[in-house]
C-alpha cells in the first residue's frame, strides 16, 4: 500500500481523528500518554502536502484526551473530551492554550460530537452517566440529559439538528428529541436494546442471510455509533461483543437490520461513509480497521436456499448479513479511530492506533485485487 | 410461610401460599375428617361424605356412650310417676351450648363422680351439679312451700304436682316467659333457704379437700422452696451489689481521667497553626499513598484481565504488543505509576511507552486485499496541491 501516508505521535498514543470539515487537508488527533492510563494528552492538528503528513500545531492537556471535534462553524476550533470530565475549546489561531473550558462532567469525557445543522452547539458524553449539550459561547452547560450509566458516544443526527443519540453501557442506544417537552423523559423518545434479537414467531434463534443462527443476544457495553449520511433513519452500532449492527430508529423493537461480523475484539470507533449510504469503516481492538457494506446499496440477496427454509421452515426472521469489502491490517495496537475524508472521490479514510500511528489511505486499495 | 414470601414469584407458589391461608369451611371439614389425609383425593366425592358421615357417627355413639353409662337415665325413668318423660331425659342427653351437658344425667341419688363425663369434665361442672342434685333432693326434703312463689305467676305449671316443679323448672325453661328469673329463683339462696344448705355442704366438703392438697403440697416443697429463695435472693443481691460497686469504681476511675471535669494537661493543647499544617500534610500524604496503593492494586488487576482477556490470542502483532508487553509487566507489579509516567518498581526508571524505536517493518501486518501500487491512488489533499 505504497499510497498510504504516515505520522507518528511519539509519546502519544491517539485515541481519536477526525477529519475538518473545512480542509481536505487537515486532520486532528486526540492523543494520550501512557495509553490514557496515566498522564498528559496531546492534540495534534496536521496538515498533509506532497511532503506527506506534517504537524500544524499541537495542544497540550494535564490529562488525558479521549475525542475530538471540529467546530462546524469556525473552522479554526475544535473541541476535545479530557480524562478530567472537562472539554476544551482550542482555537489554531489562539495560542496554545483553550480558548474555552467546560468544566461539568463528574467523570471522563469520552466523547465529543459538534452539531453538523444547526452548528452553533455541541455535545458530549461520559463515564458519569449524562449527555450535556453546550454552546462554545457559554460556560456551562445549556442541557443534560441522563442516560444513567457509562455513556460511550453520543452523536446528532446528521439529518436533524434536534436529535440526538447515544450509546452507553448497559446495551442501548438512546434517542432524544430536544423538541419534545422537558418535562416527560428529558426528551427521552426512543429507546432501544442493541443486544434484543428481532421478535420472533417461532422459538428459534434468528436467522442470519448466510443461514447461520444469529445467537449475539447478550446484553453488552456499546462503545461507539454513528447515523447514516443518507438514510436518516439507520444507525450502526459496535462495541465489546464485537458485532456491528444497524438499526432503523424508527422500529425500536425491531431488532437490527443488519448486522456486520468478523472483528475478533471489540469495535471501538463506526464511521459511514459521506459518499455511498452502504458503506461503514469500523476500528477495533483487534488492530484492524475494516471497511463494510452493509448490503442495503443492492437488492436484498435471494431467500436462503430451499433447504434452509425446510429446516426452519418458522424461522422467518432473517437478519440481513453486511459483507466486509476489505480489511486494514497495518497498525500494530489497538485501532482506536477512524474517519472518512470528506472530499475528493471519496474513499480517503485516516486511521489512527495505540502503535502512535495516524495512516491516511484509501478504502479502494482494499477492493483491488 | 417464609419460603413463599421470598424469592421469585410462581404459579405454584401462589398456589401453597392460598391453600396454607385458606380457612373456609371446605378446609376445616377436609382437615378433621380422619380419613382425608394429605394428597387422598379431596375432591371424591365418596371418601369426603365417607368421612363426615363417620364423623358424624362416631359423635353421636360418643354422645350415646355417654347416655349409655350412666345409671341416672334409669334412675330418671324411675322418676316416671312424677311426669318426667324419658324422650325429655334424652333431649338433654345431647350437649347445648351455654346448657352443662349433665343436667341431662341428673337423678336422685346420683353421687357426683358418675356424673362427671369426661365430656364435660372439669370441678366447676361437678360443683354445678353436685349442687343442682343438692337442690334436686331439697324440695323432696323441705316441701314445695317457697319455691313455688316464683313460677307461679307463669300459670302454666301451677296446677302440676310441687315436688315436681323443681324438675320442671330447668327442663322446661323455654315454657317460662321469663326463663331467668324463673332459673335464678332457684339458685338464689334467699327463696329456699333449706335447699341452699346441701350444695353448700357439698361445695364445702370439696374446697376442704382440696384445701388438704394445697396444705400437703406446701408441706412438702414450699417451705423447701421459701427458705431456698430466701437464701439465693439474698445472695444473688450480694453479687449485684458487688458488680455494680466494681464498674461504677472503673467508670469513676475513667471520668476522673477522661472526663469532662479532668484538668487538662499540658501536652493535650490544641496544636499550633503550624503544627497543624505539620498534620495535614501527613494526613494528606497518608490518604496519596493509601490512593496510590489502592489504584495501583486496581491497575495491575486490570493489566491482568487485560492480558488474560487475550491469552488465547496467538497472532504475531498481539504477541508482539507493546501494550500487552506493558500490561504484563505492571500486572507482575515490575511497573508502577509514579506520578504521570509508568516506571520500572525496582530500578525507578520511567518506562519508555513511545513507539519510536518501531522499524519500518515492525508489527505491520498484510491487508486482507494486497493492494497493487496505484498511480492514481493521491490524498485528496495531495492531490489538490499537486494540481
Amino acid at each position: 500500500m505504497a499510497s498510504m501516508l504516515e505520522f507518528r505521535t511519539p509519546g502519544f498514543n491517539p485515541y481519536a481523528v477526525k477529519y475538518s470539515p473545512y480542509y481536505d487537508s487537515r486532520l486532528a488527533v486526540a492523543a494520550s500518554a501512557n495509553y490514557g492510563i496515566v498522564g498528559n494528552g496531546r492534540l495534534f492538528v496536521l496538515g498533509l502536502g506532497p511532503a506527506g503528513i506534517q504537524p500544524e500545531k499541537t495542544f497540550d492537556t494535564n490529562d488525558a484526551l479521549y475525542d475530538l471535534a471540529w467546530s462546524e462553524i469556525n473552522e479554526n476550533q475544535l473541541v476535545v473530551a479530557c480524562g478530567d470530565g472537562s472539554l476544551k475549546l482550542f482555537d489554531l489561531a489562539a495560542g496554545d492554550f483553550p480558548v474555552m473550558n467546560f468544566a461539568e462532567h463528574k467523570r471522563e469525557a469520552f466523547s465529543v460530537c459538534w452539531n453538523p445543522i444547526a452548528k452553533d452547539s455541541f455535545i458530549s458524553s461520559s463515564w458519569d452517566g449524562t449527555v450535556k449539550i453546550w454552546s462554545p459561547s457559554r460556560p456551562t452547560s445549556l442541557k443534560t440529559l441522563p442516560v444513567g450509566n457509562c455513556t460511550y458516544s453520543a452523536c446528532f443526527s446528521p439529518t436533524n439538528p434536534a436529535i440526538i443519540s447515544c450509546v452507553s453501557s448497559d446495551s442501548h442506544i438512546r434517542i432524544f428529541d430536544l423538541r419534545t417537552p422537558v418535562s416527560a423523559k428529558y426528551h427521552l423518545t426512543t429507546v432501544i436494546p442493541a443486544h434484543a434479537p428481532p421478535p420472533m414467531q417461532s422459538p428459534t434463534l434468528p436467522l442470519l442471510s448466510t443461514g447461520q443462527t444469529f445467537a449475539g443476544a447478550a446484553p453488552s457495553e456499546i462503545l461507539t455509533h454513528d447515523w447514516n449520511k443518507y438514510r436518516d433513519t439507520v444507525l450502526a452500532t459496535g462495541g465489546v461483543d464485537r458485532v456491528v449492527r444497524t438499526f432503523d430508529v424508527r422500529n425500536p423493537a425491531g431488532g437490527p437490520i443488519g448486522v456486520l461480523l468478523g472483528h475478533e475484539y471489540a469495535v471501538r470507533r463506526l464511521a459511514w461513509s459521506p459518499h455511498a449510504s452502504d458503506v461503514l469503516a469500523s476500528a477495533s481492538y483487534d488492530m484492524t480497521v475494516r471497511v463494510w457494506s452493509d448490503g442495503s446499496a443492492v437488492p436484498q440477496p435471494p431467500p436462503p436456499p430451499q433447504q434452509q427454509q425446510q429446516q426452519h421452515p418458522q424461522a422467518s426472521t432473517i437478519i440481513p448479513v453486511g459483507t466486509q469489502l476489505g480489511v486494514m491490517n497495518r497498525h500494530s495496537e489497538f485501532a482506536t479511530g477512524v474517519d472518512w475524508c470528506l472530499f475528493g472521490t471519496g474513499g480517503w479514510l485516516a486511521s489512527a492506533g495505540w502503535d502512535q500511528r495516524v495512516l491516511v489511505w484509501d478504502a479502494h486499495t482494499l477492493l483491488r485485487g | 410461610m417464609a419460603d413463599s414470601m421470598c424469592g421469585p414469584s410462581n404459579g405454584a407458589k401462589n398456589f401453597l401460599a392460598h391453600v396454607d391461608r385458606d380457612r373456609a369451611l371446605h378446609q376445616d371439614r377436609l382437615v378433621n375428617t380422619p380419613q382425608a389425609g394429605a394428597g387422598n383425593a379431596f375432591r371424591s366425592q365418596t371418601s369426603f361424605s365417607d368421612g363426615a358421615e363417620a364423623a358424624f357417627g362416631s359423635f353421636q355413639q360418643g354422645g350415646a356412650a355417654i347416655d349409655a353409662n350412666i345409671g341416672p337415665g334409669l334412675d330418671m325413668n324411675g322418676i316416671g310417676p312424677l311426669g318426667y318423660h324419658p324422650t325429655g331425659a334424652r333431649t338433654f342427653g345431647h350437649p347445648v351450648p351455654g346448657v352443662p351437658t349433665t343436667m341431662g344425667h341428673i337423678g336422685p341419688g346420683a353421687p357426683a363422680a358418675r356424673l362427671a363425663s369426661p365430656a364435660t369434665g372439669g370441678a366447676s361442672h361437678q360443683e354445678w351439679v353436685s349442687q343442682f342434685s343438692g337442690m334436686q333432693l331439697g324440695p323432696g326434703a323441705a316441701g314445695p312451700s317457697t319455691a313455688m312463689s316464683a313460677p307461679a305467676p307463669a300459670g302454666t305449671i301451677t296446677p302440676m304436682n310441687p315436688v315436681l316443679n323443681m324438675q320442671q323448672a330447668p327442663f322446661a325453661m323455654p315454657m317460662y316467659g321469663g326463663a331467668s328469673p324463673g332459673l335464678f329463683s332457684f339458685q338464689n339462696p334467699g327463696i329456699n333457704p333449706v335447699a341452699q344448705q346441701a350444695p353448700q355442704t357439698v361445695l364445702s366438703q370439696d374446697t376442704a379437700a382440696a384445701a388438704i392438697d394445697v396444705e400437703a403440697f406446701n408441706r412438702a416443697f414450699g417451705e423447701y422452696d421459701d427458705a431456698n429463695f430466701e437464701s439465693e435472693l439474698a445472695e444473688w443481691t450480694e453479687k449485684q451489689k458487688l458488680a455494680n460497686s466494681e464498674f461504677a469504681e472503673a467508670q469513676d476511675n475513667w471520668m476522673a481521667e477522661h472526663g469532662p471535669r479532668v484538668e487538662t494537661t499540658a501536652d493535650v493543647k490544641p496544636p499550633t497553626a503550624d503544627e497543624m499544617e505539620v498534620i495535614d500534610a501527613n494526613l494528606e500524604k497518608m490518604a496519596q499513598e493509601q490512593d496510590k496503593r489502592r489504584s495501583d492494586d486496581e491497575l495491575a488487576r486490570a493489566a491482568v484481565d487485560i492480558v488474560n482477556a487475550v491469552a488465547d490470542n496467538t497472532s504475531e502483532k498481539f504477541k508482539n504488543s507493546r501494550f500487552f508487553e506493558l500490561m504484563r509487566r505492571i500486572g507482575n507489579r515490575e511497573v508502577v505509576v509514579e506520578g504521570d509516567s509508568f516506571v520500572n518498581a525496582t530500578t525507578g526508571e520511567t518506562v519508555n511507552t513511545a513507539h519510536d524505536d518501531d522499524t519500518e517493518d515492525s508489527g505491520v501486518g498484510f491487508d486482507a486485499v494486497t493492494p497493487e501500487k496505484s498511480t492514481d491512488s493521491v490524498p485528496p489533499a495531495a492531490e489538490g496541491q499537486s494540481a
